[in-house]
């Protein structure tokens, strides 16, 4: 049976990461090839790199850094934060991303993602989606969290699948960044709604968040601050989770 | 050693060309006819869909070639994608360049696609998995699996829900359902593996494929 994929998120602002970690054997912290390259030999499974591009020299200073990290990684790599065109989706693959990530830009512009799934295949696009409980439903939102959209959870990843979407990368506004756990009732109810891999996002801030999502099926967790803030490895993450019985790529 | 790697158009090599790079391979890109040159193996990566490709093939002149190169004997590693492409014809009637008697039909399972990490139950033969950690290991992503007619060509499979082959071995055909590209150590020599077969096709390999 395939095994759970644990997925550190990196985050990128003008060329540096930025929520950084201190590892004391990277020289350089805030170099996002560095701590990618980190991640891959401490065992990661694949990575996401999220590239707030904001303006072009944002973009040629991301595709650059980009094309220095595939060199030396060997596993796969998800490149998003602010795709807005299928140009840059071009230069992104082209520069080493195995698959785009889109957000904002699709919900704005759901032809995109047929546009890519399309010339590029399904399993080169990964819908990001941010939701958050209102009281008797999910609400889709946009622009990292801060837009409410018009699109309930259920009816926008059913129409993304639909779309081309060959993958969610799910984040929980209510629990991201609480370190409290993964919204599993959120996940649950997106696994009712499709059929594709879909990545648990926020929340996670101990080992034992992680286990009770995989122990309930999902296939892929995203690391973000129990990276960052507990300074742990992703090989320590992983060796736990071996010794608890579950069948991670561990040891290497 | 000459190496090809067939672009099938839609630009997306980066992940295999920097894993040959790893390996000190500078291989040439092939996307048209024009490009065309002699070359002592092929790799078909594995992205994109069946119908496309095929078509993309026919109609910038490449596939006599490879037509030419899988009659000589011209040794070629199929990833993914491009190994399900040896076969006659997927499931959604999609076809493929018919190399290989089978089928290629989707998995049955509740969540597709295949997507991570999964390890390969190897046969006896010795492929190409020599100095590789077990069990074999490798990243898979994909929807559709590959239905040979001739089961003995298979050199490992792999569960996910169903039972699929992960490997074939048909000289000069070799295929692939994961990506090595994207698989680590592991993959990295995976391909070393492939590459030095073609180096030495008097050794090992080179003896059982005579045989």
């Amino acid at each position: 049976m395939v095994k759970p994929r644990i997925i550190p998120c990196l985050d990128v602002k003008h060329g540096r990461v930025v929520k950084g970690v201190h590892f004391n054997d990277l020289q350089d912290a805030g170099d996002p090839v560095a701590l990618a390259v980190k991640y891959c030999e401490d065992g990661a499974d694949e990575l996401v790199w999220l590239d707030i591009t904001a303006t072009i020299e944002d973009e040629e200073l991301g595709l650059e850094l980009l094309r220095r990290a595939r060199e030396a990684l060997t596993i796969p790599l998800t490149v998003g934060g602010g795709i807005r065109s299928i140009r840059h989706v071009e230069e992104l693959l082209g520069h080493g991303a195995d698959k785009v990530s889109i957000n904002t830009y699709g919900l704005d512009h759901p032809e995109i993602l047929s546009q890519v799934s399309r010339r590029w295949g399904a399993q080169c696009l990964v819908a990001a989606v941010d939701a958050k409980w209102e009281g008797d439903h999910y609400q889709v939102y946009s622009h990292g969290g801060r837009t409410r959209t018009a699109r309930e959870l259920g009816e926008w990843l059913t129409l993304a699948e639909d779309l081309g979407a060959g993958e969610f990368l799910l984040t929980s506004i209510d629990c991201d960044g609480t370190q409290l756990g993964y919204d599993l009732p959120m996940l649950r109810y997106a696994r009712s709604r499709v059929t594709r891999p879909v990545i648990a996002s926020g929340g996670a801030g101990q080992i034992s968040h992680l286990s009770s999502a995989i122990r309930e099926g999902q296939q892929a967790v995203l690391l973000a601050s129990l990276l960052h803030q507990n300074q742990m490895t992703v090989g320590q993450i992983k060796s736990s989770l071996a010794e608890e019985g579950i069948d991670v790529r561990w040891p290497l | 050693m000459e190496l090809a790697v067939i672009d099938y158009g839609n630009g997306n090599l980066g992940s295999l060309l920097a894993a040959l790079r790893r390996l000190r391979q500078e291989p040439v890109v092939i996307s048209g006819a024009a490009g065309i040159q002699k070359v002592d193996a092929v790799i078909f990566p594995g992205v994109g869909s069946l119908e496309d490709v095929v078509s993309r093939l026919r109609q910038n002149g490449v596939l006599p070639w490879l037509n030419d190169l899988h009659a000589a004997g011209t040794p070629i590693l199929g990833i993914c994608l491009g190994m399900q492409l040896f076969f006659e014809q997927g499931e959604e009637g999609g076809e493929g360049l018919g190399w290989l008697a089978g089928t290629v039909p989707e998995i049955h399972a509740p969540v597709l696609p295949h997507i991570g990490w999964n390890s390969v139950d190897t046969t006896s033969e010795p492929f190409l998995w020599q100095q590789i950690k077990n069990p074999p290991t490798f990243y898979f992503v994909h929807t559709y699996r590959i239905r040979p007619a001739d089961p003995a060509i298979i050199r490992g499979r792999t569960e996910y829900y169903e039972s699929f082959p992960a490997a074939i071995e048909a000289p000069p055909l070799y295929g692939v359902q994961f990506h090595p590209e994207l698989s680590g150590p592991s993959g990295a020599q995976f391909l070393q593996n492939f590459l030095e077969m073609v180096e030495k096709p008097h050794g090992n390999l080179a003896s059982r494929r005579l045989a």
